[in-house]
C-alpha cells in the first residue's frame, strides 16, 4: 500500500511515466490534457480517445484537464491528493481541473486552480460531480461507466464554465452602476429645491404653551402568535484553501 | 382729520420706527430711543381714538376705487393708495411709514401682535447664508440687487385654540427574528391595541390672507407666543401690514385638518413598542375652538429670475427660512458628470482592475 505521505515524489514519478503511456496533448496555447488510470478502469482505446475528446475540451476551455482513476487514497486525504497531483502534473496555481474517481471508499473530488478556481465556482463543481459521479459511477464496480462519466465531465468543463468579464465588460458594468448611483443622488439633491417642508402640530400640545396630552385609555389585548422558518440559503461562492505544496486550489467532493 | 397715523419723534418732529434690535423706536433723525410704553403715553390719544374714521370723502365710485382707498400722507402731503388688505405702508415719495387709519379696528382689529425681533440687515444675512448652503443655485441669484426687495410685513395670522377627543383601534405587531445553522426564524405576536386621549392644542396658526401662500406661512413655524403684545398700531411703523381677508369659517377646515392628523400622531407615536401598526379605527373630534386675530413678522422676498417668480420667507422672530431656490441645471449636470466618473473609478478599482 502506498503510503499517503510520501506521495509527492512517488506520483511525480508515476505521472512522469504514465504521462507518456497516456499520452499527453499539448496544444500550442500550453493547455493540455490527461488521463490517469491507475486502476485500470479503461481499455487503452478507450484512454487514447478520452485523451484526445478532453484536449479539444481544453482548447475550448483554455484550462488544463486531468482525470485520476486511482485506490490509493481515502475519503479524508482525496483534497490534499487531488490538489498535489495538479500541481504535479501542470505546475503550482496552473489553470487547471483534475477530476479524481476515488476507487477506495468511492469519495470523488475536483480539484481546481489558477483561472479554473474563477470558472468554477463551489456550486459549479457540485453540479459537475452530481452529473459525472453521481449519474455514471454509482453503480457497483463492474457497472460503472467510466467512459460515460469522463466524456460528461469534458463536457461540463465547458458548458458550465463561468468567463470572467472583459475588461470592456467591467468598464461598461462600473459606469453603468456609476451613472444610476449619480442620477439618484442628483434626484435627492434636486427634491431638495423643491419646498414642501410641513410642521407637525404636535408641537402645540407642548404644557410649556398652554397646550396638553391627557390619555384616559390604553388596552393592549393579545391576539395571536405564530412562528415561521425559511431554510438558510446556501452559500454558492468560492472558497478556496492552500495545498501541502503551496498552491491555491478550490474544489469539491461527492460521496457515492 | 387726516385718515393716516405717522408717529413722530416729540424731541425733533422726525419720523420713528420700531426696532426689531432694540424692541423700542428710533427716531432716524435725532437718534433718540423710545420705549413701547412711553410711546403708548404719548400716543395715548391715537391710541385710544376711534380708528373706524369714515374714508369715503376719499373714495372714488369708479371700480379701482372698490378694492382701493386714497390716504393722505402727514409729512409731504401726498396721495397714498392702498389696496383692501394694507393696513400699514411707505409714502411712495417721501418713504415714512405711514399707518393707515380705520383699517385695524373693529373685528379687524388684531387681539395682539407680535413684533419683529430680526431686523432687515439680519434677514439679508439669514436669506444669504440659506442661499450659501444650496450649491446648486445659479451664482448670480442672490445678488444685493435681490435683498433690496426684502420686506417686512405683518401678516393676519388666526390662531386656533382646540380640545379635542382622540380615539385609535388598531392592530399591532412584533416582530422578532433569530436564526441558526438550518433556519432563519420570525415569531410575530399580534395586539389589539386601543389609545384614546383629551388633547389640547394651543395656537394653532394659519394665515389670514388669501394671497400668501399657507404652506409658506406653515413651513416657518413656529413663533413663540410668550413674545406677544397687546395690540397697538405703533409696532407697525416701518414695516408694512395687511389685514385678513380670511375669516374664520375659511380657515377652520385647514385647522381641522392638521388638528386630526397631529392627534393621530400623538396616539401612534405611544403605541412605538410594536414593529408595526395597522390603524383600524380612528375618531378625532374637535369638542371646542377659541379663535386669536394676531399679526406675525414675516421678511418677504419676491423675485423673477428666468421668468419664473420665487417667494422667500423669514420668520420675523426665529429667522426660520422657506421658499424655493432655483436650481442650476448646469450646475447639476457637472455634479453628475464628476460623481459618475469618480464613481466608475472607484468601482473598478474595487473590483480589482486596476490592482
Amino acid at each position: 500500500m502506498i503510503k499517503y505521505r510520501n506521495f509527492p515524489l512517488f506520483i511525480l514519478t508515476i505521472m512522469l511515466f504514465l504521462s507518456f503511456m497516456s499520452g499527453i496533448s499539448v496544444s500550442a496555447n500550453g493547455y493540455s490534457a490527461i488521463i490517469c488510470d491507475d486502476y485500470n478502469a479503461l481499455t487503452d482505446e478507450q484512454e487514447t480517445e478520452l485523451t484526445q475528446y478532453l484536449y479539444n475540451k481544453s482548447q475550448e476551455a483554455n484550462v488544463n484537464i486531468a482525470v485520476v482513476i486511482t485506490d490509493a487514497t481515502n475519503k479524508y486525504g482525496a483534497m490534499d491528493y487531488a490538489d498535489v497531483y495538479e500541481e504535479n502534473l501542470f505546475g503550482i496555481d496552473s489553470n487547471s481541473i483534475l477530476y479524481l474517481i476515488n476507487m477506495n471508499d468511492d469519495y470523488d473530488w475536483i480539484s481546481c486552480s489558477g483561472t479554473a478556481i474563477d470558472y468554477y465556482p463551489q456550486h459549479t463543481i457540485d453540479y459537475i460531480l452530481q452529473n459525472t459521479s453521481g449519474v455514471y459511477l454509482i453503480s457497483q464496480n463492474d457497472n460503472m461507466d467510466f467512459y460515460g462519466a469522463i466524456q460528461s465531465y469534458g463536457d461540463l468543463v465547458v458548458s458550465q464554465q463561468t468567463l470572467p468579464m472583459s475588461i470592456f465588460t467591467k468598464i461598461g458594468v462600473s459606469f453603468f452602476v456609476s451613472l444610476i448611483v449619480s442620477l439618484i443622488v442628483c434626484c435627492i439633491i434636486a427634491s431638495r429645491y423643491k419646498f414642501h417642508k410641513r410642521t407637525n402640530a404636535n408641537i402645540y400640545t407642548e404644557r410649556a404653551n398652554g397646550g396638553g396630552v391627557t390619555f384616559t385609555k390604553r388596552r393592549d389585548t393579545f391576539i395571536r402568535t405564530y412562528t415561521t422558518k425559511t431554510a438558510r440559503s446556501e452559500n454558492s461562492g468560492t472558497h478556496t484553501h492552500t495545498s501541502s505544496g503551496g498552491g491555491t486550489h478550490s474544489g469539491g467532493g461527492f460521496q457515492r | 382729520m387726516s385718515n393716516t397715523v405717522q408717529y413722530k419723534c416729540p424731541n425733533c418732529g422726525g419720523d420713528i420706527r420700531f426696532s426689531p434690535e432694540k424692541q423700542g423706536y428710533d427716531c432716524e433723525w435725532c437718534t433718540s430711543f423710545f420705549t413701547q410704553q412711553q410711546i403708548q403715553e404719548i400716543y395715548a390719544d391715537i391710541e385710544s381714538s376711534d380708528l373706524s374714521q369714515n374714508v369715503d370723502e376719499s373714495q372714488s365710485t369708479d371700480d379701482f376705487a372698490e378694492h382701493n382707498n386714497l390716504y393722505v400722507c402727514n409729512s409731504c402731503g401726498a396721495e397714498i393708495v392702498a389696496d383692501e388688505q394694507t393696513s400699514a405702508t411707505f409714502c411712495c415719495y417721501c418713504h415714512n411709514p405711514v399707518t393707515l387709519k380705520g383699517r385695524l379696528s373693529g373685528d379687524f382689529k388684531p387681539n395682539r401682535v407680535l413684533p419683529f425681533s430680526i431686523d432687515r440687515d439680519r434677514a439679508e444675512q439669514i436669506f444669504k447664508d440659506w442661499c450659501g448652503k444650496k450649491k446648486f443655485t445659479p451664482s448670480d441669484f442672490n445678488s444685493n440687487r435681490t435683498l433690496e426687495k426684502m420686506t417686512g410685513l405683518y401678516v393676519p395670522f388666526w390662531l386656533a385654540d382646540c380640545n379635542t377627543n382622540a380615539y385609535l383601534h388598531g392592530l399591532g405587531k412584533r416582530v422578532r427574528t433569530w436564526s441558526d445553522s438550518r433556519y432563519h426564524y420570525t415569531r410575530t405576536d399580534e395586539y389589539s391595541v386601543i389609545r384614546e386621549a383629551k388633547i389640547k392644542f394651543k395656537g394653532i396658526p394659519n394665515d389670514g390672507e388669501k394671497k400668501i401662500d399657507d404652506a409658506l406661512m406653515e413651513a416657518i413655524e413656529p413663533f413663540d407666543y410668550s413674545k406677544l403684545k397687546p395690540f397697538s398700531m405703533s409696532y407697525l411703523s416701518g414695516f408694512y401690514a395687511d389685514k385678513y381677508d380670511v375669516t374664520k369659517a375659511e380657515v377652520f377646515p385647514k385647522i381641522k385638518e392638521r388638528v386630526e392628523k397631529g392627534a393621530l400622531d400623538i396616539l401612534k407615536n405611544d403605541a412605538n413598542a410594536y414593529t408595526t401598526l395597522i390603524v383600524s379605527d380612528r375618531k378625532i373630534d374637535i369638542l371646542k375652538t377659541d379663535w386669536e386675530y394676531t399679526l406675525m413678522p414675516v421678511w418677504f422676498l419676491n423675485y423673477k429670475y428666468q421668468d419664473k417668480f420665487y417667494t422667500f420667507v423669514v420668520n420675523g422672530q426665529s429667522g426660520k427660512v422657506a421658499g424655493i431656490l432655483p436650481l442650476s441645471k448646469a450646475k447639476l449636470f457637472g455634479f453628475g458628470l464628476g460623481l459618475t466618473i469618480i464613481l466608475t473609478i472607484v468601482f473598478l478599482i474595487i473590483g480589482g482592475m486596476l490592482l
